[in-house]
């Protein structure tokens, strides 16, 4: 697991971003939509799949139905959360390297 | 005032058929009713609905396949039809966009569940063909009908032959740019 290298694709990542608190499936579609200002729009058969998924690798854990909601929720795990602060570096990697070409390539 | 029209697609044909669904809504017919090869439609205003088809996964347990549809109703569209594993959706336009999959890697999975569907229907029904070959070969007498069912075999193994490379084309056209990107 430790050395596993993995990009999460765009779906899987905004995710798991959304989960930090509890969202039934409409929930996350809605919050990705307004997080990304619109332009990642996840769809409800893509986002079905992605859940599953996430659910098998213990990243997401899916809360008990309760009276007052009948709609199942979902909530991030620590597992899950240790993932998105790796992608994070990773993707801060990405920033940073490109950033140092592009900048130097412009001065030139 | 309603419309009722037969009209039959193949597997390989669905975005055609979803398209086709999707026009005439546009022209204010909206599907009210589906069981293949009927469909019923309704005259209402224009563009009132977005229609959307998937073909679910055979594996599925009955209660993962409620389960799948009530999580796609939560997101405001409804289930107006089935077809075996085929599930027609709709949503009002007004409510915004409607898509299923919003990856390729979920239109990919999508096509390989329609290929193998049809993989599954070549095999079954040319394993009938050839027992029946079989059968009819060993009576001395007929000549004809051996004949009659190769010729059928033939034919049928034409146009699953067809309808896999479709599909495969389509399949590989995405898993072109997914290489690309996402």
């Amino acid at each position: 697991m430790q050395n596993e290298q993995i990009a999460l694709t765009e779906a899987i990542y905004y995710t798991l971003l959304s989960l930090y608190e509890p969202l039934h499936g409409y929930g996350i579609m809605q919050k990705v939509e307004k997080m990304s200002k619109g332009r990642v729009i996840l769809a409800a058969g893509t986002l079905y799949g992605a859940l599953n998924n996430l659910l098998k690798k213990g990243w997401i854990e899916a809360l008990p139905k309760s009276a007052s909601n009948r709609k199942k929720e979902y909530l991030i795990t620590a597992q899950g959360k240790k993932i998105v602060e790796m992608e994070l570096l990773r993707l801060q990697e990405l920033i940073n390297n490109g950033k140092k070409i592009v900048d130097a390539g412009s001065e030139r | 005032m309603e419309k009722k029209i037969k009209k039959l697609f193949t597997v390989w044909k669905f975005a055609e058929e979803e398209q086709w669904l999707n026009e005439m809504a546009a022209d204010g017919w909206e599907l009210t009713k589906v069981s293949v090869p009927n469909y019923t439609f309704k005259k209402t205003a224009p563009n009132n609905y977005i229609y959307r088809l998937e073909l679910l996964d055979p594996k599925l347990t009955k209660k993962e396949r409620e389960d799948y549809i009530d999580f796609i109703k939560e997101t405001g569209a409804e289930k107006i039809g089935e077809f075996s594993n085929w599930i027609y959706f709709r949503k009002k336009s007004g409510l915004g966009p409607f898509n299923l999959f919003s990856d390729l890697d979920s239109r990919i999975v999508h096509l390989e569940r329609m290929f193998h569907r049809l993989l599954w229907g070549f095999i079954s029904i040319t394993a009938v063909l050839l027992f029946l070959i079989t059968l009819t070969a060993i009576q001395p007498y007929s000549i004809i009908l051996p004949i009659i069912a190769a010729v059928i075999l033939v034919l049928i193994l034409c146009l699953f032959g067809y309808g896999l490379t479709q599909i495969n084309n389509r399949k590989k056209v995405l898993e072109e740019e997914r290489k690309f990107r996402e």
